[in-house]
């Protein structure tokens, strides 16, 4: 059992906070923090952590199970599924989400798709010769 | 669904002298959630707790659970933790449990136990030499170890410090049973316990001024319970 | 019971400090006595012995009310009254403690009582009790008896009317706990007027039970003050009167003190609020 992603939640938000756990351990399994076939803590540590009530926590991993994201072992508790294709999923939904949310602001700014493309590269550029990892932030 | 409500008041109203504490309440409170009963100083939410626990009686009104008055017969399927320090100075820790054990029915050792281990309490030490951070995690031990069908909390953080803090509101949340158990829990300082609620009422001048799903609040205004308290009552 | 004995166990420490300065005090004060004899006169000593009688009195009044003062002044009331603990059961056990420290106190302040009078039997000094010389109440054994029967029967009433106290006063501060303000004297008044029903209760047992036999009590010649320099120190008190006590006030009145009880538990379990 590891603790080594954390949990955060904001309570200023709409997104409900079942969905927001499930959030976090999505991006903790799209960065590897999670892995495949790795323990979550049980509901009541993971509850307990993030100061949260039991029922939400248990939604959470519901949901999860339902999505095919996590899988109960009975008696031993709840792991994240080994399943190549969710992983690639996983990257590919999230990044999704991210790239979308970050055209929806440049076209807000006014920029063309060609102008976006090209700052992209240049910042891909920039971030390679720094030699950066990909934890960024933002959501 | 006409199942019976665990808590069930109606018109619920209280006062002392002039003031009314409690201003016609009517609530309903299903068996196993959490219900954060918010508000300002003064607002009612104590006298509403003791009318619950059978410390005060109506005056007008109705207050039930399980279906029965409050009175004798519900006090067994009650605890309650007021927000004064009532346990004897002169006692151990371990006296003050074994008191609350002899005096309700459904007292868990292994829980107390617990507790003890996990707020880290000495057993062997007097009530009047603990610090008001380790009292309160007695309170807690103490109304936390009965097999209730409802726990009251009045206050349980005010006044306590932040490493203490922590520590009862993880203990809320260990041995909190969804589905089993209900919690009542007072405070007005509410960023700390927000996500354990599923239910907020706001209570002011004795009056419900919201009552409502925590989740619902806070998808329809996009702020969190601490944020809406704060703007409700600015 | 388990929780009757925790009630008990924690009343008993809530007044125990009273309870055992005083016995320790009674000792005291008795031994010390004690060491006077012989040289202050014995009237005098045998007369002091009997001020932790009165005393005891005093701390029953004291005790019991401050065995359900503990409560409010320690907060220990909200967890009394939030637990599913029926009212005569929190009266009883304060009751209770108020009864044991004041049966010890009794039997030591009487005891020690005799025990002084005893060793003056050996000091000259004359020492007359209910008419009779203390040297002729420990040499003869008829007299002996009957001292020992006549501390009994006065203990017992003592004792009775101590438990009376008692009752009354817990009920008295029960009732003042009704009131946010003024405690004092709602206490108080609802003091005479609890001994006024009381009264009455006597009243209507006379008539309710004129039937059930009074009570008899022996009184010898001598403490009627019908002295006989004929019959001499070691006699027996053969000759004197038939005192009656009517049982049927005695019923009324016990029954009364019982009504007070239930009444103190009634209110503990129903109508206090903290």
């Amino acid at each position: 059992m590891t603790e080594s992603f954390r949990v955060k939640l904001n309570f200023d938000s709409t997104r409900p906070i079942y969905m927001q756990i499930i959030d976090e351990i999505k991006r903790a399994v799209a960065r590897n923090t999670l892995v495949p076939g790795e323990k979550l803590p049980s509901q009541r540590e993971l509850a307990e952590a993030t100061r949260v009530n039991p029922n939400t926590v248990q939604r959470a991993y519901r949901e999860m199970e339902a999505m095919g994201l996590v899988e109960t072992r009975r008696g031993e508790g709840t792991y994240i599924r080994e399943d190549e294709g969710l992983l690639a999923n996983l990257r590919s939904e999230m990044a999704k989400t991210a790239v979308d949310s970050f055209v929806r602001q440049t076209i807000a700014l006014g920029l063309t798709e060609e102008e976006v493309l090209e700052l992209v590269s240049s910042v891909y550029k920039v971030i390679r010769r720094d030699g950066r990892g990909e934890e960024g932030h933002g959501r | 669904m006409a199942a019976e409500m665990l808590v069930q008041t109606d018109n619920l109203m209280k006062r002392f002298g002039r003031t009314k504490a409690t201003d016609g309440i009517s609530v309903a409170i299903p068996k196993g959630i959490v219900v954060g009963l918010i508000g300002p100083n003064g607002s009612g939410k104590s006298t509403f707790l003791k009318l619950l626990a059978g410390l005060l009686r109506p005056d007008k009104g109705s207050v039930k659970i399980n279906g029965v008055p409050v009175g004798l017969r519900t006090k067994a399927w009650v605890s309650y933790q007021p927000e004064i320090d009532h346990l004897y100075n002169w006692m151990t820790v371990e006296q003050v449990l074994e008191f609350a054990a002899s005096l309700v029915p459904d007292w868990r050792w292994e829980r107390a136990d617990e507790l003890i281990g996990f707020l880290n309490l000495e057993k062997n030490a007097k009530v009047g030499n603990l610090s008001k951070g380790m009292r309160g995690r007695l309170k807690l031990a103490v109304t936390l170890s009965r097999d209730a069908d409802l726990f009251l909390l009045d206050e349980p953080l005010s006044g306590i410090d932040p490493p203490s803090r922590l520590r009862i509101i993880k203990s809320l949340i260990g041995g909190y049973e969804a589905g089993r158990h209900t919690m009542i829990l007072s405070t007005h300082e509410v960023a700390e316990t927000e996500g354990i609620f599923d239910r907020v009422i706001f209570l002011d001048e004795g009056q419900i001024k919201v009552d409502e799903d925590a989740q619902t609040l806070r998808s329809r205004y996009g702020r969190s319970i601490q944020g809406l308290f704060e703007e409700v009552y600015q | 019971m388990k929780g009757f004995a925790q009630l008990f166990k924690k009343d008993m420490e809530s007044i125990g400090l009273m309870t055992v300065l005083l016995g320790v005090g009674i000792v005291l004060w008795d031994v010390f006595l004690y060491t006077r004899l012989g040289l202050w006169h014995s009237r005098a000593v045998v007369a002091l012995t009997m001020v932790p009688l009165g005393v005891i009195v005093l701390w029953v009044v004291l005790q019991a009310i401050q065995v359900y003062r503990h409560e409010w002044q320690t907060g220990g009331i909200y967890l009394v009254l939030s637990v599913p603990q029926p009212g005569w059961k929190i009266a009883l056990s304060k009751l209770a403690v108020v009864f044991a420290s004041f049966t010890i106190h009794l039997i030591l302040a009487t005891v020690g009582f005799i025990w002084v009078l005893r060793a003056s039997a050996s000091y000259s000094g004359g020492i007359q009790l209910f008419g009779l010389a203390a040297e002729a109440l420990f040499q003869s054994g008829a007299a002996t008896g009957w001292l020992f029967k006549m501390t009994l029967v006065s203990g017992f009433a003592y004792w009775l009317m101590g438990l009376a106290m008692a009752v009354m006063l817990q009920l008295a501060y029960t009732c003042s706990r009704l009131t946010s303000r003024l405690r004092f004297l709602a206490g108080l008044a609802g003091f005479f007027v609890i001994q006024w029903l009381v009264g009455l209760c006597g009243a209507a047992g006379y008539y309710v039970f004129s039937w059930v036999p009074d009570l008899v009590l022996w009184v010898p010649a001598h403490a009627l003050g019908i002295t006989d320099p004929a019959h001499s120190m070691a006699s027996l008190p053969v000759q004197g009167a038939k005192v009656f006590i009517d049982s049927g006030i005695l019923l009324g009145n016990a029954l009364g003190f019982v009504l007070l009880f239930i009444t103190t538990s009634y209110l503990l379990e129903n109508v206090i609020e903290v």
